[in-house]
């Protein structure tokens, strides 16, 4: 992130929520005096619970930070019934610590580390058992996204984001083919990231970066990218605008946001098309009961309209087993398979005998993928949008 | 040809950066700590794995220390800060001009933050430090909740602070 982030403080009544942002680095008292007011008139404002939202605050000094604490402790003695619910961040590397320790220390204080659990699918999604099924499907993937790419605006030496980059390997491909300016990858898995880096490092790239972040609270500086992406990822999220807002606000006014998503409930697979069907409906409710929409991806076109999007451009990258390495398509199925079958079933205590339906089905595609008379699709929705020049 | 081998010196951190600054520029304001800590911090973690995590980190870091610094008022002279890296550290050396005071302030301050006590020490005065914060609590903090490691080292007229910060 290039930009100093001034210190902002916002209250809304109506949320009970107190918001600090940016840097808050105070001399002592005095300076930290028209915040502490803010504070006191939020406190004497509300009844019940007061957040105090850091999910943004990137540098608090220790001086802040005893001010805080001395907030919190005229709290407990002003207001007694009031509880204090501090909403941290794991991307801000010293909140977790410092507001952990303000938990422990006052009975009025609760600390909520916001990102641990924000969307119900979150632990599932984040485990490192998904590197390969993320690996296979980019492979397969990128030989059509190459060229389609192009058609939706990205061009070389571009300032270029991509927002919940998974393993990085898609960073990889479009910094060799498209020679950025610079390009960042940000993702909320720490097992996912190191494998990018550890990637990153035998291929000898070292101009990529990798962020730690949460893509509905980006770290990274409004209007600065040319190309922002996000890839299969909307999908998972049960509140997908919150993420597609950030997209928004870190692209330049010109530049476009690319999406991919899928319609889970689209992918076929002759001659057993009933089972491979059911098995697709049933995962797509399974990931439903996680906070997921695996059909997001036809929804993409209206949403970025509504949002004000221009030039909205959208379309189908039609993978087949007649265009496709049929070995590649194959293993990217079977490594659905042992995803279904095992991370989510698990997650969601699927009864045996569903799970050895949902393995048939995947297992049906498979064999619609590998037979000399079999047809097979893996339809991936494409869209893109320019924002506004205002 | 013949040649007096030394003795290998232990591997020392590799040097990053070095920044001397005027005393009497720093007083200028305040904000020139945190400008400084940013800058430093920024400029170290450029090519590291997740620059903008360490960023923030170091950048918290040396900021703390060079509050301390504005705080404890050097009379004269330059501050000079080193920083350098080793495989799991970066370790930056902030080597500031000292009196007889000074130096006896340095070193009451930096012997009170040692390593083995100093999370139980936050703990049990955080609620009298919230009152009548010590010179050197933002520095103990470091030591007790970040894992930081500071010491002191003292030279000709000068007082040498290390800081110790694992690369993760
Ligand atoms: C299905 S994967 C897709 C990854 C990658 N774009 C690809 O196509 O291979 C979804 C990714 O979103 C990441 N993710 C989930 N929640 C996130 C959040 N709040 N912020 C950033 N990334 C997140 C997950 O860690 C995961 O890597």
């Amino acid at each position: 992130m290039e930009n100093e982030q001034p210190f902002s403080i916002r209250f809304s009544e109506n949320d009970q929520e107190v918001a600090l942002e940016g840097t808050l680095r105070p001399a002592g008292p005095e300076a930290f005096a028209p915040v502490r007011a803010r504070l006191d008139h939020a406190a004497d404002a509300v009844r019940g619970v007061l957040y105090l939202n850091f999910k943004r605050l990137r540098y608090l000094n220790h001086t802040g930070f005893l001010e805080l604490a001395r907030f919190i402790a005229a709290c407990a003695e002003r207001h007694p019934s009031l509880k204090l619910k501090l909403v941290v961040s794991s991307v801000v590397p010293w909140a977790p610590l410092r507001f952990g320790f303000l938990g422990a220390q006052f009975g009025n204080t609760i600390v909520e580390q916001y990102d641990k659990a924000f969307y119900p699918g979150q632990g599932v999604i984040e485990n490192d058992q998904l590197v390969p099924v993320l690996r296979t499907q980019t492979n397969i993937v990128w030989s059509h996204e190459r060229e389609l790419l192009r058609r939706h605006g990205l061009g070389k030496r571009m300032r270029i984001a991509d927002i919940c980059c998974g393993i990085g390997d898609f960073a990889v491909l479009v910094y060799k083919e498209f020679e950025p300016a610079y390009i960042v990858g940000v993702d909320h898995s720490r097992p996912f990231l190191q494998y990018a880096q550890q990637m990153a490092r035998e291929f000898g790239i070292t101009d990529i970066e990798y962020q730690f972040g949460d893509a509905t609270h980006l770290f990274l500086p409004s209007n600065s990218f040319d190309f922002v992406t996000s890839r299969l990822a909307l999908q998972i999220f049960n509140d997908p605008s919150s993420i597609l807002r950030e997209l928004v606000r870190i692209c330049k006014p010109g530049g476009r946001v690319y999406l991919t998503n899928e319609m889970t409930v689209h992918n076929y697979g002759y001659p057993r098309h009933e089972s491979v069907a059911w098995t697709y409906q049933h995962a797509v409710k399974i990931a439903q009961s996680l906070g997921m929409d695996m059909n997001f991806g036809p929804k993409m076109f209206s949403l970025l309209t509504d949002m004000g999007f221009e030039d909205v451009r959208m379309e189908q990258i039609p993978i087949t087993n007649n265009n496709t390495a049929i070995d590649d398509f194959a293993r990217v199925i079977e490594s659905w398979e042992e995803y279904v079958t095992g991370e989510l079933s698990t997650a969601t205590q699927q009864p045996p005998e569903v799970v050895e339906r949902l393995r048939m089905g995947f297992r049906d595609h498979v064999y619609a993928i590998r037979s000399r008379r079999g047809f097979a699709t893996w339809p991936i929705y494409v869209a893109s949008g320019r924002k506004p020049e205002r | 040809m013949t040649s007096d081998l030394a003795p290998p010196s232990p591997p020392g951190p590799s040097p990053i950066l070095t920044l001397r600054i005027s005393v009497r520029g720093l007083y200028d304001s305040w904000t020139h700590c945190q400008r400084l800590a940013d800058y430093i911090a920024r400029f170290v973690a450029s090519d590291r794995f997740d620059p903008e995590q360490l960023t923030t980190r170091l950048s918290t870091y040396l900021n703390e220390v060079l509050e301390y610094v504005f705080r404890a008022r050097p009379s004269e002279g330059e501050i000079v800060v080193e920083v350098g890296r080793t495989d799991e550290h970066v370790i930056a050396e902030l080597t500031i001009p000292t009196d007889e005071a000074l130096a006896q302030r340095l070193r009451d301050d930096l012997g009170r933050v040692a390593p083995a006590d100093a999370r139980a020490r936050y703990e049990a005065e955080f609620e009298s430090m919230i009152l009548r914060p010590p010179a050197e609590v933002g520095l103990l903090e470091l030591v007790a909740l970040h894992g930081v490691e500071l010491t002191l080292r003292e030279g000709d007229g000068a007082g040498v602070i290390v800081l110790t910060v694992p690369h993760e």
